[in-house]
């Protein structure tokens, strides 16, 4: 079964922030960005989750970004932030579940390094002893495929020719069309399911998205009734453009076709 | 014996809030400068707090997500740093008041100066943390902040004109000669002080580390039930005794002394044994309950593995920041800074916080994908409603007041 049921999934709502756990419960992270894929003309695919703080310096941009990115490169063998693949999901839910257990990820590396430097030299410190599992220890062996450090997994098929965008890449960039209109910064993204895999289908922007990001958009929060009545208002300032509009996508700016915007109830969904 | 140590985090959590040092000498001063005219602030904060604890612990116990992990996934990693950089502050302020909190106490008791009791302090909490679990810091403390009911005895063996006092509770105003915004900013720091926001990010992390889950929804609710209302209980028979003892004679109380002598007026030395034992007790809770929730929040900011209920080794980062949180804040104890003005001051701008605390409790406890049939009904959602938008003009109010009054 596909771990993502969703479709349509709006990452700001669904998969980005929420909580990591393995495969017990037990948390691992959060999802701190979004790696896609992109081959020919075909909309960027959803491949992989991305932990850590390198992960999450990029979205929260800026000089303090830039720190606490900075702060998850201080590994010595450094290739990217943690992550895993898609495919190594085992539900999309309230929170994002691994298939894999805790011990068998060769992350959080900063919990193992501090463990092993600091906190497991005061005394008293009981080591774990669930089912004589050495954490991290198997991790070469049991470590499922794709769910290796960044830069092992998620870099798609071996063709080489995909272009690797990541979600923090994304929001936040002006989006105007062509004409020069301007529709707001981009903070949501929409995927469809296409086959196996997930794939961008529309854009979100506009200033009401705080509706999206919060769940009221979808109805899936129902109450109370004032923040119901605050985020319909919302709601009809942000834009729903499809994918298929965009003419233009650089680090600066997203151009899509004139009049591509639609307000809800416009027709686009 | 069960029941009662079943409802220990509820105890602990409200006690270790609502009879925090600063709440200890906040209380004892309005009581003093303003009788109980500000007495329905207490009664505000306990419904508030109570209403915002069992939707925080309803929504840990269905999702098994405490209230931090809601505000980084509801309002996104940069409003929420921002949250988490001012919970955290704050939060590690008071740590720092508590610390010299319990230190005076035992001053009070010893004569031995409260600085030097403060490395003590400091290694006892160290170990607490370190070697009791979850529910055995719980227990003691929660039982032990139970001293704290001598004020209640006190109040009773005062024997004030009840009549009098309840008719200054009911119709509250402002005493002739007191400056209009102090006593808003006086009404802000209590009300700031009794739902501060480390109450429910401890009772909601509180509440996973106990496991519980939606079959121990009566569980909780007695927890809230009793522990607040206790709080609340606790902090108004400070007031009354310190408004029957200093407001006739117009004197001003500022210090964990004053707060303490009402009862030794009252019952001797037995009760200020007795208010001792309580006032160390519930700033222990209270140093424990600020210290832990500094971990909370970064660690379910960021996602990392937490709790006491973590073998040490799993939660390794979050038990390394523990450690340089308490270190750092004995450190700042130790420079003399005074813990009452600091306090009352961290409590002030935490009030600015609480919307962005208690907004995603509120929205998550509607989600139906998240909590199902366990949703918000209609009467948590109109109470709700109105503390958000109470909360939200107190925000908006704050810094402005701040100025004007300059604390107080």
């Amino acid at each position: 079964m596909p771990a993502i049921t969703d479709d349509p999934l709006h990452v700001s709502l669904r998969l980005l922030d929420r909580r990591v756990v393995d495969v017990d419960g037990e948390p691992v992270g959060r999802v701190d960005d979004l790696a896609f894929e992109q081959d020919a003309d075909d909309a960027p695919r959803l491949v992989s989750i991305l932990m850590g703080p390198e992960a999450l310096g990029a979205r929260l941009g800026g000089v303090l970004g830039r720190v606490v990115a900075g702060a998850g490169r201080l590994r010595p063998d450094a290739a990217g932030p943690p992550e895993v693949a898609v495919t190594d999901l085992e539900e999309v839910d309230t929170e994002v579940r691994l298939a894999a257990h805790r011990d068998d990820l060769p992350f959080p590396r900063s919990e193992a390094w501090v463990r092993d430097h600091v906190i497991g030299r005061i005394p008293g410190a009981e080591r774990s002893s669930s089912g004589g599992k050495e954490p991290g220890g198997e991790a070469g062996v049991r470590q499922p495929p794709g769910t290796g450090r960044g830069g092992e997994v998620g870099r798609g098929p071996a063709d080489g020719g995909a272009r690797r965008l990541r979600a923090s890449d994304l929001l936040g960039t002006p989006v105007v069309e062509r004409s020069g209109r301007r529709l707001g910064r981009l903070r949501d993204l929409r995927l469809r399911a296409d086959g196996d895999v997930h794939r961008i289908d529309g854009l979100v922007t506009g200033r009401g998205v705080v509706a999206e990001r919060l769940g009221y958009a979808y109805g899936e929060v129902v109450g109370p009734a004032l923040l119901v009545a605050l985020m319909r208002r919302a709601e009809r300032r942000t834009s729903h453009i499809d994918w298929e509009d965009l003419v233009e996508l650089t680090a600066d700016r997203i151009v899509v076709r004139d009049g591509a915007a639609a307000r809800p109830g416009e027709g686009a969904t | 014996m069960k029941k009662l140590a079943s409802l220990t985090l509820g105890i602990l959590t409200a006690v270790g809030a609502f009879i925090d040092i600063g709440d200890l000498v906040t209380d004892a001063l309005v009581g003093a400068r303003y009788g109980l005219n500000l007495a329905w602030v207490t009664l505000l904060a306990v419904v508030g707090i109570a209403v915002y604890a069992e939707m925080a612990g309803r929504v840990a116990a269905v999702t098994g997500r405490p209230v931090f992990d809601l505000v980084r996934e509801r309002l996104g990693p940069r409003i929420a740093l921002v949250d988490l950089t001012a919970s955290f502050g704050l939060t590690g302020l008071l740590l720092v008041a508590e610390l010299a909190g319990v230190a005076l106490a035992i001053e009070l008791a010893t004569s031995v100066s409260y600085l030097a009791w403060i490395p003590l302090v400091t290694v006892l909490v160290f170990v607490l943390v370190w070697r009791v679990p979850f529910t055995g810091m719980e227990r003691t403390y929660g039982v032990l902040g139970l001293a704290m009911l001598v004020f209640v005895w006190a109040a009773v063996a005062l024997g004030p004109d009840w009549g009098a006092l309840l008719r200054d509770a009911a119709t509250p105003n402002v005493p002739a000669g007191e400056p209009v915004p102090t006593y808003v900013f006086y009404a802000i720091a209590l009300l700031g002080a009794q739902m501060t926001p480390y109450e429910v990010f401890f009772f909601s992390s509180g509440a996973v580390e106990h496991g519980w889950t939606a079959e121990n929804f009566l569980e909780m609710r007695m927890n809230v039930l009793v522990g607040f209302p206790l709080g609340g209980l606790l902090a108004l028979a400070i007031q009354v005794v310190a408004a029957v003892v200093f407001h006739p004679v117009g004197a001003e109380a500022e210090s964990v002394a004053m707060t303490a002598l009402p009862v030794s007026v009252a019952l001797g030395r037995v009760g200020l044994a007795l208010a001792i034992v309580g006032i160390v007790a519930a700033t222990i809770g209270a140093t424990l309950e600020t210290l832990m929730s500094t971990g909370y929040t970064v660690a379910q900011y960021f996602g990392w593995p937490w709790g006491k209920f973590e073998k040490r080794d799993r939660a390794s980062r979050f038990n390394l920041l523990l450690i340089v949180v308490l270190l750092a804040a004995a450190g700042v104890a130790l420079t003399t800074i005074d813990p009452i003005r600091l306090t009352i001051f961290a409590v002030f701008l935490g009030a600015a916080t609480l919307p962005f605390t208690y907004l995603p409790v509120l929205v998550v406890a509607n989600d139906v994908r998240a909590m199902g049939e366990h949703r918000n009904g209609r009467l948590a959602n109109s109470i709700g409603t109105f503390y958000l938008v109470l909360l939200t003009v107190v925000s908006l109010a704050a810094i402005p007041l701040l100025a004007i009054t300059t604390a107080g």
